[in-house]
């Protein structure tokens, strides 16, 4: 279950005239991990509407395993896709837990024996099965998001979207959460999009699209986008931790290592500077 | 805080609490029609022993229910009052212009007081054994016939259970708003006529902007999950018409029967 | 004015009546002192609501005394000390722009200082500098709050609170959601307050980060209880989560294994890089 997307020229345009998105074209490899950048507002989100059919294009094509999205592919393509959204209050429908989890399964027309044996499973791999009778009112933030996870993955989707899922958590949640994700991934070489403007979540993502005002200003490796500073000032981030104290050891003359590092592989270079 | 806590639902699994809620809804609509029948001691006395039974059968402590009372004591005293001071039949114990205290109108005013119990009784044991949203599915499927009539059966179904959902997010959130105000000075509970309709105001204008909010997203995760309006879905909660419900039904029936019955030893 | 607060042997029981009564807050003992920079943490439901809503009057304790200002704050105060309470202690909430309401910016931003007793002329002319402090530009005043971008909103919700000119300002998680160049101006800011106007500052989050790079004092809840009071340097050596660890710290731990003992826990990139630096001159 390996899904590739494919963006054309496409352009968004708001009702009230606001442009969104600006003759994007990229293309995301079917099994990989993309982190998509930006400012708020800049048009990450309106990407994963169009991407579900929650948004049509203005102009432009969008691919899906080659088929083009319109009015009558879009009931077939959605099935490929579960989005996990920001707010973690504003996603749960059910009674309990194992119910929300069901609601998309329901919506599927599906036998009871099935959806259960779904439902199980979604809610094992996120490991909320514990809580399956739980009221969902009664949870934390970030076990929200695990259920909200659970229901995308009960549907079986091939494109796993994180629309900025993990900005509203603490740091315990938001690292469990990527690390479900990741085991998630290899398990069932899902196709993962983060949508996030957390420099953190960039670690170990196969490629970074970068938004500003509705125009694609990036477009590869994230150790590419580290050096470029240009482009990290129009994007108002700063490279992660590490990178800026490579930069710091860089202006006292020193030449620590181009690729990435992550704070262990810091420690080692710092390591052998002695 | 207590955001689990909505109505006075207390979740169990007495036989009771494991009913389907359509037969539960049901049981309690037609007990509630026959204390509006009862009219003597004889089958009053029936009825309470009914209500004890069925305390008893969900495992809740007589205590705990007659309690729920207490916030309808006033209304209760009231109509009780009003019918022993006013009663103009039956042989007098004591009068004073147009207050007249009989035998009839106690007597009256007892049957009243009683009938008030038991339905609020009645009320609560199916809200203490059935969770809203239980009651919501209960509902949608007794309304179930309006659907051949055009009536959007599973959407309101849908509805109610959102509706239950974000009570207590959107509580959470007033509270949260009521305290921000507090701290930007605002007391509630003084000032002129102007002054508290703009208290009032900041609450109100925040709430229905973050109704809208919620909405708006919520609709999105409605999307994502495949939803659409007016579309076949299965369910995923399973309430089995078990022979506890049959059962219940044919007693309350009876129990129907008997009422009628007994209206004539007075 | 003595901005001291005070909090002796306080406990807070929610709904006392009640049965299944739940304790939030035990035998909290607390001096806090002008001027002080403090972050709060804990888990959720560790009581840090509980206790900054004390220093308000927003809630008031079950047993203890809670003195502000050199005011004991309890059930019965009058109204007209409770809200000379309240306007020195300012808050800020998860989500500030939750709050808003008026017509205009400048309104809403308006609405505090003039419900505690300023001229509608004094609220506004005070509203207008603190809203080009926090970066909004004149031609947004007459406009709807509603209007503005999500980034906006939270600035002129957070001018509202400002505008108040409190000398004790609580932030619950104030940058949850905010982009990093957002969140940093909303600290920077604070941060400015603090060392400026010498405002007592009471910060609740979650992010170590922001700890490392801006407490002086990290008081620690859990269960009710205050599980630790010290300085950061200290805090992160005891805290035993690795995940929610800042990266100074992470790479400090990291290279103390590798045989590298610097002389102080590093708590932002600078520190690190002066600390090996140092190190390696040796």
């Amino acid at each position: 279950m390996q899904s590739k997307i494919e963006f054309k020229t496409v352009s968004f345009v708001y009702p009230n005239q606001v442009k969104a998105l600006n003759q994007l074209s990229f293309k995301i490899e079917a099994g990989k991990k993309i982190a998509l950048i930006g400012k708020n507002g800049s048009g990450k989100s309106t990407i994963a509407k169009l991407i579900d059919g929650l948004l049509s294009a203005t102009s432009g094509k969008i691919l899906i395993d080659e088929i083009e999205l319109n009015e009558t592919t879009i009931a077939d393509l959605r099935q490929k896709i579960g989005i996990v959204f920001q707010n973690p209050e504003d996603q749960i429908i059910g009674a309990t837990v194992e119910e929300d989890v069901a609601f998309g399964l329901e919506n599927r027309n599906l036998q009871f024996k099935l959806m259960k044996k779904r439902v199980n499973q979604a809610l094992q791999d996120v490991g909320m099965l514990e809580y399956a009778n739980i009221n969902p009112n009664l949870l934390s933030g970030g076990q929200k998001q695990k259920v909200s996870l659970a229901r995308s993955l009960a549907l079986q989707p091939s494109i796993l979207i994180l629309d900025e899922a993990t900005s509203m958590l603490d740091p315990i949640a938001k690292s469990e959460i990527k690390h479900i994700i990741s085991s998630l991934q290899r398990k069932n070489k899902l196709t993962v999009i983060y949508i996030t403007h957390d420099m953190e979540m960039l670690e170990n993502v196969d490629q970074v699209l970068a938004l500003d005002h509705g125009d694609l200003v990036f477009n590869g490796k994230p150790e590419k986008l580290y050096h470029e500073t240009d482009i990290l000032a129009q994007l108002a981030i700063k490279p992660p931790f590490t990178e800026q104290i490579k930069q710091l050891f860089k202006e006292h003359g020193y030449n620590p290592p181009v690729e990435y590092l992550d704070d262990r592989g810091l420690s080692e270079w710092i390591t052998k500077l002695f | 805080m207590n955001k689990a806590i909505f109505g006075n639902y207390l979740p169990g699994n007495s036989n009771i609490h494991r009913m389907n809620p359509t037969a539960k809804i049901l049981a309690t609509l037609l007990v509630i029609t026959w204390i509006l029948f009862a009219n003597n001691i004889w089958n009053y006395g029936l009825l309470v022993a009914f209500a004890v039974f069925e305390t008893y059968l969900a495992q809740l402590k007589l205590k705990t229910v007659l309690k729920a009372i207490k916030p309808f004591i006033w209304l209760i005293m009231f109509t009780v009052v009003i019918q022993i001071i006013f009663s103009p039949h039956g042989s007098s114990y004591f009068s004073w212009g147009p207050i007249k205290i009989t035998n009839y109108g106690i007597q009256l005013a007892g049957l009243i007081f009683i009938r008030f119990v038991l339905i609020i009784i009645q009320a609560t044991l199916l809200t203490m054994t059935t969770s809203p949203n239980s009651i919501a599915s209960g509902v949608e499927k007794l309304i179930a016939p309006l659907r051949y009539v055009g009536v959007p059966v599973e959407t309101i179904g849908i509805m109610i259970s959102i509706a239950l959902r974000f009570v207590p997010t959107l509580m959470e959130e007033l509270q949260v708003i009521m305290d921000a105000q507090r701290l930007r000075g605002v007391m509630f509970n003084s000032g002129g006529f102007i002054k508290r309709c703009k208290n009032i105001i900041s609450l109100i204008i925040p709430i229905l902007v973050s109704s809208f909010r919620h909405a708006d997203n919520l609709a999105d995760a409605l999307g994502a999950s495949g939803y659409e309006a007016n579309q076949p879905r299965s369910s995923y909660r399973q309430y089995h018409w078990n022979l506890t419900d049959s059962i219940t039904i044919i007693a309350v029936i009876l129990l129907g029967i008997a009422v009628i019955l007994m209206r004539t030893l007075s | 004015m003595d901005n001291k607060i005070v909090l002796k042997n306080v406990s807070y029981t929610y709904a006392p009546e009640n049965i299944d009564a739940r304790q939030a807050l035990q035998n909290i003992n607390l001096t806090i002192n002008a001027g002080e920079f403090i972050t709060i943490v804990g888990k959720t439901g560790s009581g840090k609501s509980t206790l900054v809503r004390l220093l308000n009057g927003l809630l008031t304790a079950t047993s203890g005394e809670v003195i502000v200002k050199q005011s004991l704050i309890t059930k019965k105060m009058s109204k007209k000390a409770l809200l000379k309470i309240r306007s020195k202690v300012g808050m800020i909430f998860q989500s500030p722009e939750n709050q808003l309401f008026a017509d205009t910016v400048l309104d809403d931003v308006s609405f505090g200082p003039q419900n505690f007793g300023k001229s509608k002329e004094e609220a506004e002319q005070l509203a207008k500098q603190i809203l080009t402090e926090v970066g909004i530009s004149a031609d947004l005043f007459k406009r709807s709050p509603f209007e503005l971008s999500g980034g906006q909103m939270r600035r002129v919700a957070i001018a509202g609170v400002l505008a108040m000119q409190p000398s004790i300002l609580i932030l619950d998680e104030p940058t949850v959601g905010l982009d990093e160049i957002g969140r940093n101006e909303i600290l920077t800011m604070i941060k400015k307050l603090n060392e400026q106007q010498h405002v007592t500052i009471l910060l609740i989050t979650h992010n170590m980060q922001v700890v490392s790079e801006f407490a002086e004092r990290v008081i620690m809840l859990d269960h009710g209880q205050i599980l630790s009071d010290t300085n950061p340097q200290t805090f992160f050596m005891q805290l035993a989560n690795e995940a929610s660890l800042p990266d100074s710290v992470k790479i400090y731990k990291e290279l103390a294994k590798n045989g590298i003992n610097l002389e102080e826990l590093p708590l932002n990139k600078k520190q690190l890089v002066d600390q090996v630096l140092k190190k390696l001159a040796k």
